[in-house]
């Protein structure tokens, strides 16, 4: 019985590689941002498993490895959440609430994020969102006194329109900083902008592309397909577009091909498509 | 470090060597590894509402479709089971196919995990996760299981199964029994049976002997079997079946039989599995007005549950894997961007249509020392586009030279690894072989046709016409009763029976011996015994005019080669018209022959020199196979009669055993 076991427990050692587990972990790490203990392997080699994942900046509990709160939440805001600080636990693998709190705090005592109200809602947002100032909080708070004393009278006391916008407009000046949105590049070429535009008009909703040809022809009365097709080229160097090859079988008539633009070697480009930061 | 990655510009899905730029079409992986994560926690927490999921991923040529498969298979590795499927070009596919696929790569092996099929990992997942541990060490949990007694892991085995079998009832308890037994064969010969049993593939005599059944799984369990397969899996290591490549089900005139089949085939599989994870890969134009057209408002709703189009890499990107390739190059003697200068990768980085394949070419030209004209886009602009067609026509008939050989050789390790299982060659991917010859043969016409009998063509030369059979049975029952059904139909029409020659019949056969004569004596058949060269060419064949029409052929300067200019090549290069099995099938110079002979054909040949002994004498004892494998890679011109004529002749120093293995009469 002592040597069935004993060979079990060699047979087994035998197929445990310590690094392949620590690979697992950090692929587990990477994709769920947690790993239980207990996961690591059998319990012979967790604890070597989680110290040699622990080197590698991930945080040990008592029960799980996780990625740093911090760095989670960084992630997250990074991927431009807004994050309601009741809610933040739900942003983050392996941690409680208390301690989702708690970075989340740290964060924007570090400047690594704003915390705003919004409505009753205390948001935790990205550091790249525009928002006021203390001192544009404080003229606002003024301003702010002066519409409740109005809104109190009773005496049919009003404000003069003009002086509330004067006021907004003070207290909160337009912003230079994103605003957390996908921003459109500026498009001050009037070609380029009518370019973009075809290629939103023909977009097939279902794949996101535009064919070539079609867009080339829904200029034609404004532009030569000359003018148009030299406006893709500077869209797509501009990063505005992406010019993509043909690859369908015999399916562009010659028209067609005539109207692509050509593409690297032999190939013609027949589709176009909004890049990710520009599209609308 | 070697520069063989820049040989390899069409992803192989189960490549060792694997370059990746992970941040590129992140996106696309991710939500692929979603879905398998999403079908692994339903199939546990909520297993009646596990239902199976359906994703399509669009590109052109050279994107990184099939590099999506490996980059996920080897950042999962045995957190689930990786099948890649490439549509038959000419047959319909069948969920018959399906399960032998599924069943085959099975057998290969599960990144990161040394040596471990993919089987073992889902067969350990599924018992790791029935017993409560994790499911990602499967092999640690089969090495302890395999340490039990016989007894034991037979209690834990039938455990397993009962457990099962009372979440979902509808589980084929015979195919699961014998799925679980998979990593504890005792044998390799067990476990190639029990395989072989499990993907749908006849069994002979012996292969049922040692797993304890009394017959193959029929056609009519295929999909019982799938379902089978799909649902046990998802609870560990759930399956992702990748159907790719498939511009190829849309025939020249339009969407035909084989599209229908396999949207009605893919919505069967999401209707009625659980827990399979299906992705669709096509090329992005072919997709949007060749297939999805075609498609019927239901199957769009279960195919097309997501889509993602891949997207094309970012100027940083280029650089990125620019960057990634070169420092894999050996010698470098200069930094990035050597062997470009800084003009060229600039220019590669911010051209506008440059796809990582397209990348990769410019890397192995400036690598070799080709020149590199950063100019070329620019005034291939300027050019007519009739010109820009006509380069892209020019095809480099090097290049598919190539090309051909290495699908050859391709389909050689595909029919050594057929042999070494003791099975016969896909009977599917033969057929469909033999359909893309027909393109080739003038006014000969050759169809598929729906049957259950197996896999049959129709055949239409000049006046005559007939039934074509593949007989790929191993068990004699099976083959006879096949035989049987081929006689009534000889009544009807000519028929033309295809068979490995490696699949002889033994003399032990009688009953399928005496099935065969009476087929023939009916005066309509005609029996081919075809070689295993013969069959890689139909497989080679297969593959290459399927490369050509997902646009994956390109010649030495990396330009697309069209598939009508693959054709071209074809027809001037291959000779179809007067390769062995196509002259046979259509009966050219059996005239004079009678066509109910049941002897094999046996041309008077001219003796070769005594290779064939000499070959004989190294070898000391072979099958007979071996021998003319071996003499014909030493003398083109030997052909199987020619050897066999010169045994024949040397029969005082050769000793047959049987008809199929000789020896030197010493022994």
């Amino acid at each position: 019985m002592v040597l069935v076991m004993g060979k079990a427990k060699q047979s087994s050692a035998r197929l445990l590689d310590i690094p392949q587990l620590v690979s697992l972990a950090l692929a587990a790490l990477a994709s769920d941002g947690v790993v239980k203990l207990n996961a690591l392997g059998p319990a012979a080699v967790r604890g070597q498993v989680a110290a040699e994942v622990a080197k590698q900046g991930f945080e040990q509990t008592k029960s799980a490895l996780r990625k740093p709160v911090m760095e989670q939440l960084k992630q997250a805001l990074g991927d431009g959440a807004f994050i309601a600080l009741k809610r933040v636990a739900a942003h983050v693998s392996g941690a409680t609430a208390a301690e989702a709190k708690s970075a989340a705090l740290r964060l924007v005592a570090g400047g690594a994020a704003h915390l705003v109200l919004r409505g009753t809602e205390e948001v935790l947002v990205p550091i790249s969102t525009a928002v006021l100032s203390r001192k544009e909080l404080l003229d606002l708070n003024t301003f702010a006194k002066q519409v409740a004393k109005a809104a109190a009278a009773k005496n049919g006391l009003s404000l003069l329109h003009a002086d509330v916008t004067e006021a907004v407009a003070r207290a909160v000046p337009p912003s230079s900083a994103k605003s957390g949105a996908r921003v459109e590049k500026e498009a001050v070429d009037p070609v380029l902008t009518s370019v973009l535009s075809a290629v939103d008009a023909t977009r097939d909703q279902s794949t996101g592309l535009s064919f070539v040809p079609s867009i080339v022809a829904r200029l034609r009365p404004s532009f030569s397909s000359d003018v148009a097709r030299a406006a893709l080229l500077t869209a797509a160097d501009s990063g505005l577009l992406e010019l993509r090859p043909e690859g369908g079988i015999n399916r562009l008539s010659a028209e067609e091909l005539n109207l692509c633009l050509p593409g690297p070697q032999g190939t013609r480009l027949s589709w176009a498509r909004r890049t990710e930061n520009s599209a609308s | 470090m070697t520069a063989t990655f820049l040989d390899s510009l069409h992803a192989d899905p189960w490549a060792e060597q694997f370059v990746d730029l992970p941040s590129l079409n992140a996106s696309v992986s991710d939500a692929i590894e979603r879905s398998i994560t999403k079908m692994r926690t339903v199939a546990r927490s909520e297993p009646q509402a596990l239902r199976s999921s359906s994703l399509v991923v669009l590109g052109p040529p050279g994107a990184g479709k099939t590099h999506l498969f490996s980059r996920l298979r080897r950042r999962l590795g045995p957190q689930a089971v990786f099948v890649h499927l490439r549509p038959l070009v000419h047959m319909e596919i069948t969920p018959r196919f399906v399960l032998g696929e599924i069943v085959k790569q099975l057998g290969y092996v599960t990144h990161g995990v040394s040596g471990v099929p993919q089987a073992h990992t889902l067969v350990g997942s599924l018992l790791a996760h029935l017993r409560g541990e994790g499911v990602f060490f499967p092999n640690a949990f089969l090495a302890e299981c395999e340490a039990l007694s016989d007894a034991a892991r037979e209690e834990r085995l039938d455990a397993a199964v009962e457990q099962v079998l009372g979440v979902w009832q509808e589980a084929d308890e015979s195919y699961l029994r014998r799925l679980l037994q998979v990593p504890f064969a005792k044998t390799a010969a067990m476990q190639r049976a029990l395989l072989a049993w499990l993907s749908g593939r006849d069994c002979d005599l012996t292969q049922l002997q040692r797993i304890g059944a009394t017959a193959s799984l029929g056609e009519e369990m295929a999909l019982s079997a799938l379902r089978t397969l799909s649902a046990v899996a998802s609870l560990g290591a759930p399956i992702v079946l990748v159907f790719d490549q498939l511009e190829n089900l849309v025939d020249a005139d339009g969407p035909g039989a084989r599209l229908l089949a396999y949207a009605n085939l893919t919505a069967e599989l999401v209707d009625s599995m659980r827990g399979l994870v299906l992705v669709h890969m096509a090329l992005d134009t072919e997709w949007s007005r060749g297939i999805e057209p075609a498609l019927n408002l239901s199957q769009r709703s279960r195919l097309l549950m997501a889509r993602e189009t891949l997207s094309l890499p970012a100027p940083k990107e280029r650089e990125e894997l620019l960057r990634l390739w070169i420092e894999r190059l050996p010698d470098r003697p200069l930094p990035y961007p050597w062997p470009f200068t800084e003009a060229q990768a600039t220019h590669l980085c911010q051209r506008p249509g440059v796809t990582p394949r397209m990348l990769l070419v410019e890397c192995r030209r400036a690598f070799q020392g080709e020149p590199i004209d950063v100019d070329e886009g620019r005034t291939s602009a300027a050019s007519t586009p009739i010109q820009a067609a006509l380069a892209t026509a020019a095809v480099d008939s090097h290049g598919l030279d190539a090309e051909w050989e290495e699908r050859l050789s391709a389909a050689r390790v595909s029919a050594d690894e057929s042999a070494e299982r003791r099975e016969a060659i896909d009977p599917s991917r033969l057929a469909d072989g033999l359909l893309a010859c027909g393109q080739f043969l003038g006014s000969t016409q050759l169809s598929s046709l729906k049957s259950t009998d197996g896999v049959q063509l129709k055949l239409a030369h000049g006046a005559r016409s007939g039934r074509l059979a593949f007989l790929h049975q191993s068990h004699h029952k099976s083959l006879g009763s096949a035989i049987a059904r081929l006689t009534a139909v000889a009544e009807r029409e000519a028929v033309v029976v295809l068979r490995e020659r490696a699949q002889d019949l033994p003399p032990t056969w009688k009953d399928t011996l005496a099935k065969r004569s009476a087929l023939l004596a009916t005066g309509r058949a005609r029996w081919i015994w075809f070689e295993r060269e013969d069959a890689e060419r139909l497989l080679a064949l297969d593959s290459l005019l399927q490369a050509a029409r997902s646009g994956d052929l390109t010649d030495t300067n990396g330009a697309p080669i069209s598939a009508a200019n693959v054709g071209e090549w074809v027809a001037a290069k291959l000779d179809i018209p007067n390769w062995t099995i196509v002259r046979d099938v259509l009966g050219e110079g059996v005239e004079e022959e009678s066509e109910s002979q049941a002897a094999p054909r046996l041309p008077a040949p001219e003796p070769t020199p005594k290779t064939a002994l000499a070959m004989v004498r190294r070898l000391r004892i072979a099958s007979l196979d071996r021998v003319v494998r071996e003499v014909t890679r030493l003398d083109p011109n030997a052909t199987r009669a020619s050897v066999l004529a010169e045994l024949d002749e040397s029969s005082t120093e050769v000793r047959w055993f049987g008809r199929s293995i000789v020896g030197v009469r010493a022994l």
